[in-house]
């Protein structure tokens, strides 16, 4: 049976030192080519400043005035997100019935001969149209509304609906397409209407999950709220904005930790909700989205004036004529592989760092085991649990404070560029793979592990041959995962100075180069989808087909569903 | 090649939240004995296994290793003791995504430093002791699959070999060959016996097939709901006291 060509051990390790070999090799050049210096953090004219900033955070701004200030901003950031996504909804649902083909049902005889034709042509427009608006980030379409609404909440709301629009359009449609056709052409066949098909065939089917993904959607739109006002869009993220640009730190401050407090409680809010049913918070979801509605003063009325369709036009016509020049569009080219690198980069430092945190998140590893504790051994646990609950709060700090916000911190405290970028990507994703890699840790099988340690091995022993084989493929396929997504991240830090792509976006938005800004877009959009598909494919491969990317998002909006 | 230990039980007991586990219970097991456990599942067996080798903790009472208490042990000596026990359990509890021969040499773990057991992690080490050991279970053809290739019988070989690699001084077998079809569970048996006999290790064994191992052994020790009803040469064992033993349960076979 185990012929002389079968693979050994041997042969698995030395594949495995290859590919980490080429893994170590690429990041190498990616450090060498982008330029990343971590040096800076510690030497360099930034740090002063960052000194300065930590040491306001010791004594923020918390006058009467500014507190209730950043509280009306964070007030104003909840209503933005809760409206934006209500918008939404609105949108997503109408483009999803639009763009799905489900069930598909025999249409009645005699009817008319040019309506598939139609619906067809229907169809492939308002994908096309989900496809734009979620793959343009919202950071920029924030910018594209602050044009028309001027400075305020609008634009922010606004950014929310059309970048959450595509992105619940995009999986309602997915959803509808994979229920149960059955109902659907009962229904059909004893002689309903379209409309009647799908409120009593089709709708009862989906109804829980897209429920489900409205609510998580609505708790990524009130985070994401609390940041579009770094271009000048309302909410929490305008206060960051002033406060930096005039380098008053204690005001700063208080704003930072005025994002973590209203990025935590959101995640103590939403994990009490998820026990309730859907429905009540279905309801109050809407109230707040009324509230929202006459509370934010946003002139709607300049959305349809004719200066606001000039805007319009301009941007539709610079993707209809981008700038195709050889110079611009390798230079264009060149910044987003150095995106790419960028993001690299950063996943791999934050990996590594997780992987050596986590574990001490994590209550089994952190020091107990699973067998009972010798009795004498007791103090020390206090230790240990203390040091446990530190890391785990120094995670949840991580990840509360989202990407742009860190490239902020980052910006004055190393300078503009790319090793901000890097540093910001880093500090975020070591939050959540602290998390993640914590959760999956705690999910593997105890039983071997266990039986390891009852045979009296170390904690090491039983990590490495009990825990760790059989959660591997799941760490490195959410670790790719996370890679693609900060490919994105990294093209928004350099909205703040951080360096990649997102420089030349905000430059080119400044300047309103339509043209200009349609290439790069175009260009980040491809380099995003090439490494989508080569991450998939990659991925599939190591977990056997298991996508990581549906347990990742469907993991968190499952939870939703009551 | 030390002495297999004195294990004794005074008055050991162990209570979870809702039941009891073990009664107070007072045993010796002396070196090289050959014991079986009987008794209907739930009666304690395992609760009794996995005391003497200091998996769980006596709730009252007193369990002793060569004279000294377990739970006055330090970290290190529990440890110690811990590892001069080799474990068979019903599931064999290899990890799937791994070769046999990284499933085995992970009983060798405990004797390590940590930084030998992260370089092993990334190259195989101490192939030939591994393929002497899977020689002696009969899987020398399958050092390099992968352990989930293998069928459950094959995967308790593993788990022998596993519980040999570290020479045990007692092997405590939990109802090894429950899971496996009579051929199979009497070959498993044979090999696990004359494993302890060539390593004069004191062996206990948790069964419901006491026929499959009377030969082998010279002890029998019957459990009901918690307490030691049955104690006594495994020659003297007669029907009557296994179905006094089994009276109201089905699983004697």
């Amino acid at each position: 049976m185990n012929a002389a060509n079968a693979i050994t051990d041997i042969d698995r390790a030395k594949r495995r030192l290859y590919i980490g070999g080429a893994v170590t090799l690429l990041l190498i050049v990616c450090v060498w080519q982008t330029g990343v210096h971590l040096g800076r953090l510690f030497y360099g004219k930034g740090v002063s400043d960052a000194t300065s900033l930590f040491a306001a955070f010791a004594r923020p701004d918390l006058s009467g005035d500014f507190v209730s200030r950043v509280a009306k901003l964070a007030l104003e950031s909840f209503l933005i997100g809760t409206l934006g996504t209500a918008f939404a909804l609105v949108i997503g649902i109408a483009l999803a019935l639009c763009a799905a083909r489900h069930p598909r049902l025999a249409d009645p005889p005699g009817g008319r001969r040019w309506w598939p034709l139609c619906a067809a042509g229907i169809r492939v427009a308002s994908r096309a149209v989900l496809a734009v608006s979620r793959s343009i980030p919202e950071i920029v379409w924030a910018f594209l509304f602050v044009r028309i609404f001027g400075l305020g909440a609008g634009a922010a709301v606004m950014a929310i609906a059309v970048t959450f629009g595509g992105i619940l359009g995009k999986l309602f449609a997915e959803l509808l397409e994979a229920v149960d056709p059955a109902p659907a052409r009962r229904l059909r066949a004893a002689g309903a209407g379209r409309v009647a098909t799908f409120l009593y065939g089709t709708f009862p089917l989906v109804r829980a999950q897209w429920i489900g993904y409205a609510l998580f959607r609505l708790e990524c739109g009130i985070r994401s709220a609390s940041i579009l006002g770094i271009v000048g869009a309302g909410g929490l993220g305008l206060q960051i904005h002033l406060s930096v640009q005039y380098l008053e730190f204690d005001k700063l401050a208080t704003a930072l930790l005025a994002v973590l407090a209203y990025v935590i409680a959101l995640e103590l809010i939403s994990a009490r909700l998820r026990r309730m049913p859907a429905r009540f918070t279905a309801a109050l979801f809407a109230a707040a989205a009324l509230m929202a509605l006459v509370v934010l003063d946003v002139p709607w009325g300049d959305l349809f004036t004719g200066d606001a369709a000039k805007q319009a036009g301009a941007f539709v016509s610079g993707f209809a004529n981008p700038n195709l020049d050889g110079g611009f569009v390798w230079a264009a080219t060149k910044l987003s592989v150095l995106t790419v690198a960028m993001a690299a980069v950063a996943t791999a430092m934050a990996a590594v760092i997780a992987f050596v945190f986590a574990p001490g998140a994590a209550r089994t590893y952190a020091g107990r085991g699973f067998l009972e504790e010798p009795p004498g051994t007791r103090p020390l646990w206090l230790v240990q649990y203390a040091v446990m609950l530190g890391i785990r709060l120094l995670l949840q700090a991580c990840r509360a404070l989202p990407e742009l916000i860190w490239a902020l911190i980052f910006v004055i405290w190393v300078g503009p560029g790319v090793t901000a970028g890097v540093l910001a990507i880093c500090a975020h994703t070591v939050g959540i793979f602290g998390r993640l890699y914590g959760e999956v840790l705690e999910e593997a099988e105890p039983g071997v592990p266990r039986a390891l340690e009852a045979a009296g091995a170390s904690k090491t022993s039983w990590f490495f041959y009990g825990t760790l084989p059989q959660v591997t493929p799941r760490l490195l396929s959410y670790t790719l995962f996370r890679f693609e997504v900060n490919i994105r991240a990294t093209a928004m830090v350099g909205f703040v100075g951080a360096g990649g792509l997102g420089d030349a976006l905000d430059t080119a938005l400044k300047l309103f180069h339509m043209r200009e800004l349609a290439t790069l877009l175009m260009v980040l959009l491809a380099t995003v989808l090439i490494v989508d598909f080569a991450g998939d494919r990659l991925r599939a491969r190591i977990t056997n087909g298991h996508s990581a990317r549906s347990v990742s998002s469907g993991r968190s909006f499952a939870s939703w569903r009551s | 090649m030390p002495n297999a230990p004195h294990l004794v039980l005074e008055a050991a007991e162990r209570r979870w939240a809702t039941r009891q586990g073990l009664a107070p219970t007072t045993l010796e097991i002396s070196p090289g004995s050959r014991v079986a456990l009987v008794g209907p599942s739930g009666s304690g067996k395992t609760t009794l296994l996995r005391l003497l080798m200091g998996e769980l903790r006596a709730t009252g009472g007193r369990v002793l290793a060569d004279g000294q208490r377990l739970a006055t042990m330090t970290p290190r000596q529990l440890r110690d003791h811990r590892r001069r026990c080799g474990a068979l359990n019903q599931d064999p509890l290899v990890i799937n995504q791994l070769s046999v021969h990284r499933n085995v040499l992970a009983g060798a773990l405990p004797g390590w430093r940590w930084h030998q057991v992260v370089a092993s992690y990334f190259w195989p080490v101490q192939r030939d002791r591994v393929a002497a050991l899977l020689r002696r279970v009969g899987l020398a053809e399958r050092q390099w699959d992968l352990a989930g290739e293998l069928s459950g019988g094959e995967k308790q070989r593993i788990a022998l070999a596993r519980a040999l690699i570290g020479a045990p001084r007692v092997l405590l077998a939990d109802e090894p060959t429950s899971a496996l079809d009579p051929t199979t569970s009497g070959d498993m048996v044979r090999l696990f016996v004359a494993e302890a006999n060539r390593l004069n290790a004191t062996l206990l064994v948790s069964t419901h097939r006491l026929g499959e191992i009377r030969a082998d052994i010279n002890r029998v020790i019957g459990l009901r709901s918690g307490r030691v009803t049955l104690d006594k040469p495994a020659a003297d064992v007669d029907e009557a006291d296994l179905d006094a033993l089994y009276e109201g349960s089905r699983e004697r076979g």
